[in-house]
């Protein structure tokens, strides 16, 4: 019981390290899924290219926000 | 059908995260091999693979069966997760808030750990427990990320031939050399990979959810760059907020002191 208990914690251990940044890109991966296929963007405006943007900096703002935010508390 | 016109990101994604994780196992298994001998370390070894083996040959065909849409969202999310993860400690990594990984101090204190223990005279099991371990986790890095750079898209063959490549070299440079590759830029590697992987679970998530990438497969490209640029900017800010921190810091011991 004790091994698979390891084993689990190890595999769930290659997905989340800090727990509040996996659970960030998680929720916004929830939001990027459920408003970006419905974001009404006018056609003018180039809609796929926006919601490729708005999926990247939504990551990249995560990513830069962590590791400043992780940078202060050492 | 491998893709072989398309292969090229996912056999250098393949390729760099093995190493990474090779690398890692071996630095394991040759503190094993030189502290409690090579048969133990040897037959821990080969369980883990064939333990990696199985699992490979049960779930692989299993992934056939899920539909394409599924998959591209599942990988997708996975990827970002296990990329933005590596990323995350690259960049601290290189902005001096996290140690570099140290695969020589890694050794040493695997070796001491070991020493201090009696070898049965019989199967050394703690040796062969030791070693299966190390190489069924960093395998299941390994087959995870064969199966993310490969399932969608038919690139699977290309990207385990990165991932078999990078483990016969670094093999072959561990049995030549016959300590740990400490000379491996880790986290060079661990800051290219955790772009490309991060690259390639946002193109599969935005697929998976419908987004049609302007330029198709070569907004990776564009992708890439991104998080690249992203990380760099990641690194400056990181550097320069533990910096502050630190000043801050002496500036209050100072006035401490003082008081």
């Amino acid at each position: 019981m004790n091994v698979l208990k390891t084993a689990v914690q190890e595999v769930i251990g290659l997905f989340i390290e800090d727990g509040r940044y996996a659970a960030a890109i998680f929720a916004w991966i929830l939001i990027a899924g459920v408003g970006l296929p419905r974001l009404p963007i006018p056609e003018s405006w180039g809609p796929e290219m926006c919601k490729a943007v708005l999926l990247f900096m939504g990551l990249a703002t995560l990513l830069v926000d962590n590791v400043v935010r992780s940078a202060r508390k050492r | 059908m491998a893709d072989w016109a398309h292969a090229g990101p996912s056999i250098i994604a393949s390729f760099l995260a093995s190493m990474v994780e090779f690398v890692e196992a071996l630095t394991i298994v040759l503190a094993v091999g030189i502290t409690r001998g090579w048969r133990p370390a040897l037959i821990g070894t080969a369980a883990g693979v064939l333990f990696l083996t199985v699992l490979v040959l049960v779930f692989g065909p299993a992934l056939q069966q899920v539909p394409i849409a599924v998959l591209q969202v599942v990988i997708g999310v996975l990827l970002l997760l296990f990329g933005m993860r590596w990323l995350r400690k690259a960049v601290l990594r290189s902005a001096g808030v996290l140690k570099l990984h140290d695969e020589e101090a890694i050794f040493a204190r695997q070796t001491a750990a070991l020493e201090g223990e009696n070898a049965p005279t019989r199967l050394d099991k703690i040796a062969v427990a030791t070693t299966f371990k190390a190489v069924v986790l960093e395998g299941l890095e390994v087959v995870f990320i064969v199966i993310a750079t490969g399932a969608v898209g038919h690139k699977l063959l290309p990207a385990t031939l990165g991932a078999v490549a990078a483990g016969v070299i670094v093999i072959l440079l561990g049995v030549a050399l016959h300590k740990p590759l400490a000379r491996v830029p880790e986290n060079t590697l661990k800051f290219a990979v955790g772009v490309l992987l991060s690259a390639f679970g946002a193109f599969w998530f935005g697929e998976g959810i419908g987004l049609h990438w302007p330029g198709a497969d070569l907004s990776l490209v564009a992708l890439v760059a991104g998080f690249l640029i992203a990380s760099g900017l990641g690194v400056v800010l990181a550097k320069r907020a533990f910096l502050d921190r630190n000043a801050e810091a002496g500036v209050v011991f100072k006035s401490g002191g003082n008081v």
